[in-house]
């Protein structure tokens, strides 16, 4: 037999003793590597959007957007508005989730006004007359350094008075 | 502060795919190995430095590699013990001209491939081989018969 190269322990290298825990550890860490694109499909890390509803008497509001986002993406809020009864000042009052580092693309249509209510951002849409619905998109993105979970709660107001709310909070991956 | 935490994150996890991808994996380029590799760069980057266009953050990103992998390199000097860890450690597939199938099974590796390596030796059949050993890098060392 030729002799063992140097560096080289039969034991060790060849019958591989005290080493048959590492092909269970590179299993185990192989596993968890593929859980999460797997978890990535169950639109865990964003950015799938789904509809949330709050409805009253005069109003309803709709919100479809994503509740998971990762830094730097580019995403879409769509509002709709539904008037059950004339509301003479629609008013959107958005969380500060909205807009802390985030990016306003654009917002389409413009409100008529906007404007700060105790620290929220309030955009005034206008009169919606019974029956008709007021559809609202707002374009943004993610600042790259913007992580974590922050509040995104919409509450839909006819001048003063709160028609609907409704409760979401975003959570941003790095 | 955030590059460096992106970069940290990024080479713990680069480096861990790489220790657990299996070796051969990783020395083979094939070109679809290589495009791969593109691709993976190109992705890491991305996530790097995101809209960084600066030479700062540049700087940044490649400094905290560059530590990063001087202190890899270290641990693994100063403390044997991490060393199969960090680098993995060989393994003998083929002793006295014959494979050692279960260590070969482990790497996913065949005779065939085994011999690729000994004919670049002027080695023309596994008989002739003293020693075949995997090593952490991924290539094979062959050691012909005296």
């Amino acid at each position: 037999m030729a002799a063992i190269p140097d560096g080289i322990t039969l034991r060790r290298h060849r019958d591989l003793e005290g080493r048959r825990q590492e092909r269970w550890i590179r299993r185990a860490l192989l596993t968890l590597v593929g859980v999460v694109p797997l978890l990535a499909l169950t639109n865990l890390f964003g950015q799938r959007p789904h509809l949330a509803r709050a409805t009253s008497g005069p109003a309803s509001i709709e919100l479809y957007a994503p509740g998971h986002l990762r830094g730097g993406l580019l995403w879409e809020a769509r509002f709709t508005v539904t008037a059950h009864s004339d509301v003479k000042d629609a008013v959107l009052q958005l969380d500060k989730g909205w807009l802390e580092g985030m990016q306003i693309n654009t917002i389409e249509p413009s409100p008529v006004g906007e404007g700060s209510h105790d620290g929220k951002l309030v955009l005034d849409l206008g009169h919606i007359p019974k029956g008709q619905r007021h559809v609202l998109f707002v374009q943004m993105q993610v600042n790259p350094t913007n992580v974590g979970r922050r509040p995104q709660n919409v509450r839909l107001y006819d001048g003063t008075t709160l028609l609907a709310t409704v409760h979401r909070s975003v959570t941003i991956f790095p | 502060m955030d590059l460096t935490i992106r970069a940290v994150v990024l080479f713990g996890f680069v480096y861990l795919i790489t220790r657990i991808i299996g070796r051969r994996e990783l020395s083979s380029l094939e070109p679809f190995d290589l495009i791969l590799l593109i691709v993976m760069g190109d992705a890491i980057q991305q996530g790097l430095t995101q809209d960084d266009y600066s030479v700062t953050g540049s700087m940044i990103v490649i400094g905290t590699f560059a530590v990063l992998q001087v202190l890899v390199s270290y641990l693994s000097y100063r403390f044997p013990r991490l060393r199969p860890a960090l680098d993995g450690e060989p393994i003998v597939i083929v002793q006295d001209g014959a494979a050692i199938e279960r260590n070969m099974r482990r790497e996913r590796l065949t005779v065939d491939e085994v011999m690729v390596e000994a004919r670049q030796q002027q080695i023309t059949s596994i008989e002739q081989v003293a020693w075949a050993v995997l090593e952490t890098s991924g290539k094979i060392s062959i050691i012909p018969k005296g």
